[in-house]
């Protein structure tokens, strides 16, 4: 398969001695959607600063599209890669209609040309009936849409989209993913960041799990999920999670088959029915506990497994 | 490469115009701060009434001679009668009632009780150094004349006329180095208004009479020479131009002890208005920072990083953009002075033409500045930040206060001042020359102002650029 970018040993300490990544490689091929997914703070937005040449790496190389991240710039493949970080790239005192005129001014692109181009998207993202509307008057979602609508203009070959459905009502992260789906049927290759694991259970092709600046695994979302936690895992919610309750609850199984995260317990490849039996007859621990389930295991848990984090902070 | 710009300047300017943040800081406050000025003063405007003035001659009868006429003169006692007859415009009303006083303590005292708005003191010398200062301004509006008169004829081979020509010319030249400087005091008290309206008054009779003892001179002996020599010498009194600034000066004496406290606020237009223009002007600055902030803070400039936009395209079209804001936002403060009746409205278009090219350059000259601070200054703090800057130096410059300024250099004939670093110090002097005082400036004594605006404003852009492109456009952190 063809590499649209390369990331070798890339590692970013910033001058206050902070380390956001360290020693970061993977692939991202083309017409796939590439996810990195971690909690806010493991450094997608860097390693993301880097792939497009704002930010130095401390060591290690970037290539997009054959060309060092040093060049990229200066060179013209920067004109076929499109960026949207997680803050919308609108000017917001300019209509819809205007902010995608300005991009597409900025390419250069001819104005007879621009003019379908802005017509299509404007349709396609379900934006015409508020074309004429400042884009800070626009709900977040539409604002979103815009902000991708302008990445489209170029018609880049890589698209580039930090936490894209960061702060959105569920309706609008429904539909903004239904976009990116649209994208993916054109052939684009995208970079996707995320905290969300459905989003990149859904869309991803591959998934680059991140933690504290370092990629743990990298593999497509069915085989992280399982290779790391089976198919299913069982599921302990208790109203105040202590060291009595998971010695208790814990006292059978290995300890590589457990993560905690909160006031929650996962267990996997284990025999469910015996654990539950346990928790079940002890009077206890059945005061104790709120909720009970035995669940297909999905990318928080796989997560939650590799780093022993949980991905939402919670 | 224009259209780019073109385009990045109009939406530049649109999203300016639709930002109420602008129209708070560069219009609210100036109009208010206009209004409350314009109400305190409006009153002492339109009421027609002589002010009151002390007149301290110290001056000393001089004597100059032309051919074999010799001429005594006390300009000091000349000015006194000239000053008497004075009506406003269009009425028998004096412009002055003049009381003779006999001493600085006097004066003072006088001022001090009411008695007198200010007091005119005339220095010893007043009327030697008008003799030079007549001598070197008939030196240059003759010179030329009779050089180019003198080559013409040569060049015709009418060599005897020439060396008339020239033999003129060298007797002329006596007149050539003369150094001077016509200077007259004001003895008052700043915070009150009517000193401050003499202030201005004195400024504007003591340039008018010296530009037609000019003429009178320059009339004098032109003829004296052409009766000499034999010869025809045809000017215009129209070309008289005088570099106003560097030959004259009112000195305003603040007397001692004051007591007197009306309102500062009751300042004189002609120092007022085109100050507050060129005030709000700069207050745009606050408007660049914001929105030059907004787009790095929202990864704008890295997503514009990625097109095929230039520095130079996009920092021209934000300089640009900016220049437009300035014309936008001058046209309605100027239209708010016209209503108020702070503007002398004149039939020539030159002067609002050339008003026009000192805003908008004073425009991007604010956005140039901005971009500078904006490439080192990046926090939540930037606004406060140029917004200290702004006031301070738009205060320092406005001229609403005396703060030396000394000449530091020359070149072709024009002289840069310390204070011309902040060049929209220069866009006040020339609006004023353009708005306030038109019957005594012409938009040609414009030009030298206009030409260190210019060549500052250029200085900043280079300045703006380079910073701006290397630090934000072109850095990678």
């Amino acid at each position: 398969m063809e590499v649209a970018i390369s990331v070798r040993n890339v590692s970013k300490v910033y001058s206050n001695n902070i380390r956001a990544l360290s020693k970061v490689s993977f692939d991202v091929y083309k017409s796939e959607i590439f996810t990195l997914l971690g909690p806010n703070g493991a450094g997608k937005t860097t390693l993301i600063r880097i792939i497009i040449g704002q930010l130095e790496p401390s060591e290690g190389e970037v290539y997009v599209l054959g060309v060092s991240g040093r060049d990229f710039l200066k060179s013209d493949v920067r004109l076929k890669v499109s960026y949207v970080p997680q803050e919308n790239i609108i000017w917001r005192n300019l209509t819809v209609e205007e902010n995608l005129y300005l991009i597409g001014s900025m390419y250069k692109i001819p104005r007879r040309v621009l003019k379908e181009k802005v017509k299509e998207l404007l349709i396609d993202f379900e934006l015409f009936e508020v074309r004429k509307r400042l884009a800070h008057k626009l709900s977040g979602g539409m604002e979103r849409k815009l902000s991708i609508a302008m990445a489209l203009i170029n018609d880049p070959e890589i698209l580039i989209l930090d936490e894209p459905t960061a702060g959105l009502d569920p309706r609008a992260r429904a539909s903004m993913i239904a976009s990116i789906e649209k994208l993916k049927k054109l052939g684009k290759t995208i970079l996707l960041t995320t905290h969300i694991v459905e989003e990149a259970e859904r869309l991803s092709d591959r998934v680059a799990i991140i933690n504290y600046g370092k990629i743990i695994d990298i593999d497509a979302p069915s085989n992280l999920k399982t290779k790391t936690c089976g198919i299913e895992v069982l599921e302990l919610l208790f109203k105040e999670l202590n060291n009595e309750i998971l010695s208790k609850v814990t006292s059978t199984i290995h300890e590589k088959n457990i993560a905690r995260a909160g006031d929650k317990i996962v267990i996997k490849e284990n025999n469910f029915n015996e654990v539950i039996e346990n928790i079940r007859s002890n009077e206890y621990l059945s005061s104790k506990i709120l909720a009970l389930s035995v669940r297909k295991s999905n990318l928080e848990d796989a997560f939650l497994f590799l780093t022993g984090r949980f991905l939402r902070g919670e | 490469m224009i259209m780019a710009i073109l385009r990045i300047m109009i939406s530049k300017f649109k999203s300016a115009i639709r930002s109420k943040e602008l129209y708070v800081y560069i219009i609210g406050f100036p109009l208010i701060f206009m209004l409350i000025y314009g109400s305190f003063a409006w009153a002492l405007y339109s009421e027609i009434q002589p002010i009151t003035i002390g007149y301290l001659n110290m001056d000393k009868e001089c004597s100059y001679k032309i051919g074999n006429s010799t001429y005594h003169i006390n300009y000091g006692e000349d000015f006194y009668r000239y000053l008497k007859e004075l009506r406003y415009e269009e009425t028998n009303v004096n412009v002055f009632k003049i009381v003779n006083v006999s001493s600085r303590e006097e004066a003072e005292s006088r001022v001090g009780r009411l008695e007198i708005a200010a007091a005119i003191q005339v220095p010893i010398g007043f009327s030697n150094n008008l003799t030079r200062a007549l001598e070197s301004f008939t030196y240059y509006s003759l010179a030329g004349i009779l050089n180019s008169r003198a080559q013409e004829a040569y060049e015709n081979g009418n060599y005897e006329e020439a060396n008339k020509y020239w033999s003129a010319l060298a007797e002329l030249s006596e007149f050539a180095n003369a150094s001077f400087s016509i200077r007259i005091n004001l003895i008052g008290d700043p915070t009150y208004s009517k000193a401050m309206q003499a202030y201005e008054l004195c400024w504007k009779y003591l340039v008018s009479y010296v530009i037609s003892k000019s003429k009178s001179f320059t009339n004098l002996y032109a003829e004296y020479l052409s009766k000499k020599y034999n010869i025809s010498i045809e000017f215009s009194n129209e070309t008289l131009s005088l570099s106003i600034e560097q030959s004259f000066q009112v000195a305003f004496h603040r007397i001692g002890g004051g007591g007197l406290k009306e309102s500062f606020t009751k300042m004189y237009f002609a120092i007022l208005v085109p100050g507050q223009i060129i005030q709000s002007v700069m207050m745009s600055g606050v408007s660049v920072i914001s929105m030059i902030y907004v787009e790095i803070e929202r990864r704008l400039i890295e997503r514009i990083k990625l097109t095929k936009v230039s520095s130079p395209e996009y920092i021209g079209g934000v300089l640009l953009s900016w220049g437009v804001v300035a014309l936008f936002q001058s046209t309605i403060l100027l239209l708010s002075a016209i209503a108020l009746g702070y503007v002398t409205l004149t039939a020539d278009i030159t002067y609002y033409f050339l008003s026009i090219v000192v805003i908008v350059t004073a425009g991007i000259l604010t956005a140039s500045f901005s971009l500078t601070v904006a490439s080192f200054v990046r926090s939540e703090i930037s606004n406060a930040i140029i917004m200290i800057m702004l006031i301070t130096l738009s205060l320092i410059i406005a001229g609403y206060f005396p703060i030396p300024n000394p000449i530091i250099g020359e070149l072709f004939g024009v002289k840069f001042a310390a204070l011309d670093i902040a060049p929209w110090r220069r866009a006040i002097i020339a609006l004023r020359k353009l708005l306030m005082l038109t019957s005594i400036y012409t938009p040609i004594d414009v030009l030298p102002d206009l030409l260190i605006l210019f060549l500052w404003t250029i200085i900043y852009t280079i300045i703006s650029f380079i910073t701006f492109s290397l630090m934000i456009l072109k850095k990678r952190e």
